[in-house]
């Protein structure tokens, strides 16, 4: 057993489609302590999304089928949890603020009901009782802390009457209602612009780094990561490359992807547009064998195609997948 | 489109067709309506009772193996009238769609494209008027303020059917016409034209086959009800409704005389009705 | 650095007598009128785009970069202002101008999920400009083809639908489709917003190379400020509808003078320090962007400012030219 919050071992998810069984998940390997602040960066359709909804085993199945692997959370599996376990887990534990906020909030209900049900659903996991008034007190209280102004009208509104960094900041103050100790915040601020997204994650940090909650913090945006969390995965098609804390791995990157993925940013200093990465995703319905990124890996060797490659440790807290550092 | 692709699309269709298998029963039942009508005359125990046929021996006698659905008032058997019968069903029903929905269709799509402007408010405000009256007493006026023959029970039904269209397409139209796609049409230049008919209306003709499909059996219901009342087909044509209506002096003791025409016009009506289930998962979520 | 600031409103038709110009926007305003009122979005605005050049736009939500393009287009028709190409008076809609307007001016689409008619094949998709501009037959089959080479696509891409294609290649059919009548100017209306990094620098390439290769120019819109350093070579920045300020590309990054331009700046996400370094000073950002309906009054920005003076509450600040082709609309210039 591990004394961390979240311990994925080697989650293998496939996804039943008409062509046939897509191989999405390969063996996912990824660890957050408690109080501890993780990145997960990877571009579209590379796994995120859906390891972080294992977590909270929130995937439907079918069409997805976890074919193998261990999702332990404070200790105990997720994969074996009984449905009461279960809703205690996502009242009590686990808390998740998902990419669009409109389509996260009910459009019919006011928002202030929404969290409202939230305060009531987490208190009963907890098993305890909660007044009307008790509910109006603390969601007024965490709509201060998301910095929303005029709390009490905001309460009285329904989703449409708020801009989109309001909205996001709802669904935050939503989250941290339940008081769980993680949060899951799948590209938080993406479709809101960058003035308002930076607004969104400074309140974010501030908040946990407040209340002491780990969080898993997604993103395809590299730079918005970079301020906010203490270490960083990088992942790539269906598995984790690369992990190191986030001065490590954007000072030296190991990982061919990830190398590639940083040069492919344009740069605020100039230096003209980079080549991009040659080659496409690979198609999960027939993955290439062995690593999966070696169709494009500049570094490709023979041993590359029989195994994918586990995390090799290079150094303090900097894990990567990939032949190049160990299994020699 | 060359034939591989075809082929794999027809797959696929019929993949997403068949995941229920009530729609397979339903396509079974329309083939079967259909091939029963074109080939009523070699299919029908009795094709000589279809029209003109007097038999007063054996008038208003009960099923028998001789007579699966028994005979009517001037003896003539029932099942061979009823595969006849088919024929006018269907007949109102092709004959019904195919001249309602086009212009109902083409409305549809001006009204759409054309949004918020005088041509969408005339066009709508008409099909409103048209959609406000109950369908059967405007068909019923039609009839009546016409000859009560099986034609002008189906332009009665045309008439009152195509604005069912244009709302349907001016829905669709107006929020296709704000697609991207649209746009770079317009931008490059292409008519208006081209528009409504190359980019919208591929856009639309799932909906509007699903809804045809599943509109098949309505149009029967509502010519079969015409000819009960006796605004619809005369006799002697073998027509279902007016077949239920012959009958219908006579129950409960002849029950078979109107019994069995309506369970076959409820037949026909399910059948159609599954197919369209299932012609809508098909073209669905492409 | 030049001191003597030309304080004058400068119009930039008057200074534009020169050649080389291809896109002429002067004083365009574009007013909706919706149930809440009346929406300003875009609220007087002038600027020039040369033979050649990438001018990028760049704004955020309720900026009215969208609805310039659009207006500038012809999917739009000004409310007020002029749009000219090459000294042609386009300030119409597109169903009025001349065809061979509408061969010359293409555009690009933000969403490349629906930039192309899901029903039709990639080979039709493409031939629609072709046969707007009546292109034979023959001549739209040879074209086609070589669009995709251009694109680098295989040729079996032709028969295939846009549903079983990616995003990426999505996008290269539309710009496929934008450069088939040979025109002069396209508008890229946030090309790779949509796509991964890798996607981008991949398309942003190619673009660049087109343009070259064809001669063609831009106006390029994104709110991403990284790829705009290095794709436009010049950037004007708009908010609630109106220019904020105009530069050269290395002076809008290096010497950003505009408060919101600062505030802007200072928010990009950025990875390495050598980039954060040359972010200017951080201005946290306050409050909400107002709605278009609702815009302040003075100057449109003053109530999230942080240099803000009475005079800003009250009058709509000047466009005024601070160095040769660094123009910016506000009223602390530096003295």
């Amino acid at each position: 057993m591990s004394e961390e919050l979240v311990d994925i071992r080697n989650l293998r998810v496939y996804f039943s489609i008409y062509e046939g069984l897509t191989k999405v998940l390969n063996g996912v390997n990824f660890r957050v302590a408690r109080g501890e602040k993780v990145g997960l960066i990877g571009e579209a359709g590379c796994g995120k999304t859906t390891t972080v909804k294992s977590i909270m085993k929130i995937l439907p199945t079918p069409p997805a089928i976890i074919e193998g692997g261990e999702i332990f959370l404070e200790g105990k599996d997720v994969l074996k949890m009984s449905q009461q376990e279960l809703q205690t887990m996502r009242r009590k534990t686990v808390s998740m603020i998902f990419q669009d906020p409109t389509a996260a909030l009910n459009p019919v209900f006011k928002v202030g009901d929404q969290i409202g049900d939230i305060i009531k659903f987490s208190q009963l996991a907890l098993k305890e009782k909660v007044t009307k008034e008790e509910i109006k007190e603390r969601t007024v209280k965490v709509l201060k802390e998301v910095q929303m102004p005029d709390p009490e009208r905001i309460m009285n509104s329904y989703p449409i009457q708020l801009s989109g960094g309001m909205r996001q900041r709802i669904c935050i103050a939503m989250a941290l209602v339940s008081a769980s100790n993680l949060l899951i915040a799948d590209e938080p601020g993406t479709n809101l612009d960058v003035t308002i997204q930076d607004q969104v994650l400074r309140l974010l940090g501030d908040l946990v780094k407040e209340r002491g909650t780990s969080i898993i913090l997604i993103s395809h945006a590299l730079g918005a990561v970079k301020g906010l969390v203490d270490r960083v995965y990088v992942m790539y098609a269906g598995s984790m490359v690369e992990a190191a804390t986030t001065a490590d791995l954007f000072f030296d990157p190991l990982h061919p992807y990830t190398k590639a993925l940083f040069n492919a940013v344009p740069k605020l200093t100039g230096g003209g547009i980079p080549e991009g990465i040659l080659g496409r995703i690979p198609n999960y319905l027939n993955p290439p064998p062995g690593c999966r990124f070696n169709p494009r890996c500049p570094h490709s060797m023979p041993q590359c195609l029989e195994g994918a490659p586990p995390f090799f440790d290079v150094g303090e807290s900097h894990e990567v997948a990939c032949y190049l550092y160990g299994g020699n | 489109m060359n034939s591989e692709l075809m082929k794999e699309r027809a797959k696929r269709n019929w993949y997403k067709f068949s995941r229920n298998p009530l729609s397979i029963v339903g396509l079974i039942v329309v083939l079967s309506v259909i091939l029963i009508a074109i080939f009523a005359d070699y299919v029908a125990p009795y094709p000589e009772h279809a029209f003109v046929f007097v038999d007063f021996k054996n008038a208003k006698s009960p099923p028998t193996l001789k007579n699966l659905c028994g005979t009517d008032l001037a003896g003539r058997d029932i099942l061979s009238r009823i595969f006849f019968g088919f024929r006018y069903s269907l007949l109102m029903a092709i004959s019904v769609l195919s001249v309602a929905t086009p212009p109902g269709v083409l409305l549809g799509l001006i009204a759409g494209y054309m949004r918020d402007t005088w041509v969408d408010t005339v066009i709508m405000r008409v099909a409103d008027v048209f959609l406000s009256v109950p369908s059967m007493v405007l068909a019923l006026a039609v009839c009546s303020m016409l000859e009560p023959t099986l034609y002008n029970a189906m332009l009665a039904v045309t008439v009152m059917w195509w604005p069912w269209y244009t709302r349907l397409v001016y829905g669709l139209a107006s929020s296709i016409k704000n697609e991207y796609f649209i746009q770079a049409a317009e931008v490059t230049g292409a008519s208006t034209i081209s528009i409504l008919f190359g980019e919208i209306l591929p856009n639309c003709l799932s909906p509007i086959f699903t809804k045809m499909t599943l509109d098949v059996g309505w149009v029967i219901l509502i010519g079969s009800t015409l000819s009960f009342v006796g605004l619809g087909a005369q006799p002697p044509t073998p027509d279902l409704g007016t077949m239920v209506s012959d009958g219908s002096k006579y129950i409960p003791s002849q029950w078979w005389i109107s019994l069995f025409p309506a369970l076959f016009i409820v037949l026909i009506i399910l059948g159609f009705n599954l197919l369209g289930d299932g012609v809508r998962d098909m073209l669905a979520g492409d | 650095m030049s001191e003597r600031a030309t304080r004058s409103h400068v119009t930039f038709m008057e200074e534009t007598e020169m050649s080389g110009e291809i896109i002429a926007i002067k004083n365009l305003k574009k007013y909706f009128t919706t149930d809440e009122g009346v929406v300003r979005a875009v609220d007087g605005i002038s600027f020039t785009i040369n033979e050649g050049e990438t001018f990028g736009l760049v704004g955020e939500s309720g900026s009215g970069k969208s609805t310039t393009a659009y207006t500038l287009m012809g999917l739009y028709t000004p409310t007020q202002g002029e749009i000219t190409y090459k000294g042609m008076d386009i300030s119409i809609g597109v169903k009025d101008r001349p065809l061979r307007l509408k061969k010359e001016m293409q555009m690009v689409f933000q969403d490349p999920g629906s930039s192309l008619n899901p029903k039709k094949s990639i080979q039709q998709i493409l031939e629609v400009p072709l046969k707007v501009h009546g292109v034979s037959a023959e001549g739209r089959r040879k074209r086609v083809i070589e669009l995709l080479h251009m694109v680098e696509l295989p040729e079996d891409y032709l028969e295939r639908q846009p549903t079983k294609i990616g995003g990426g290649e999505k996008q290269m059919i539309a710009i496929a489709r934008a450069l088939a009548t040979n025109p002069r100017f396209i508008t890229l209306d946030e090309p790779t917003s949509a796509l991964d990094v890798s996607m981008q620098a991949k398309i942003i390439n190619k673009l660049i190379q087109f343009q070259k290769e064809l001669d063609l120019s831009y106006l390029f819109i994104t709110h991403n400020l990284s790829l705009m350093r290095n794709v436009a070579s010049r950037v004007g920045i708009m908010y609630l509808g109106k220019l904020c300020e105009v530069a050269p590309t290395g002076e809008f990054f290096s010497k950003p003078l505009h408060p919101y331009t600062k505030m802007l700046l200072s928010s990009i996400p950025v990875i390495t320090d050598e980039e954060e370094r040359v972010k200017p000073e951080k201005v946290v950002s306050r409050g909400e962007i107002p709605s278009p309906v609702n815009v302040p009054s003075g100057c449109y920005f003053h109530p999230r400012c942080n240099e803000c003076k009475d005079i800003c509450m009250r009058d709509d600040p000047p466009m005024i030219e601070v160095e040769p082709g660094h123009f910016v609309k506000c009223h602390s210039e530096p003295l």
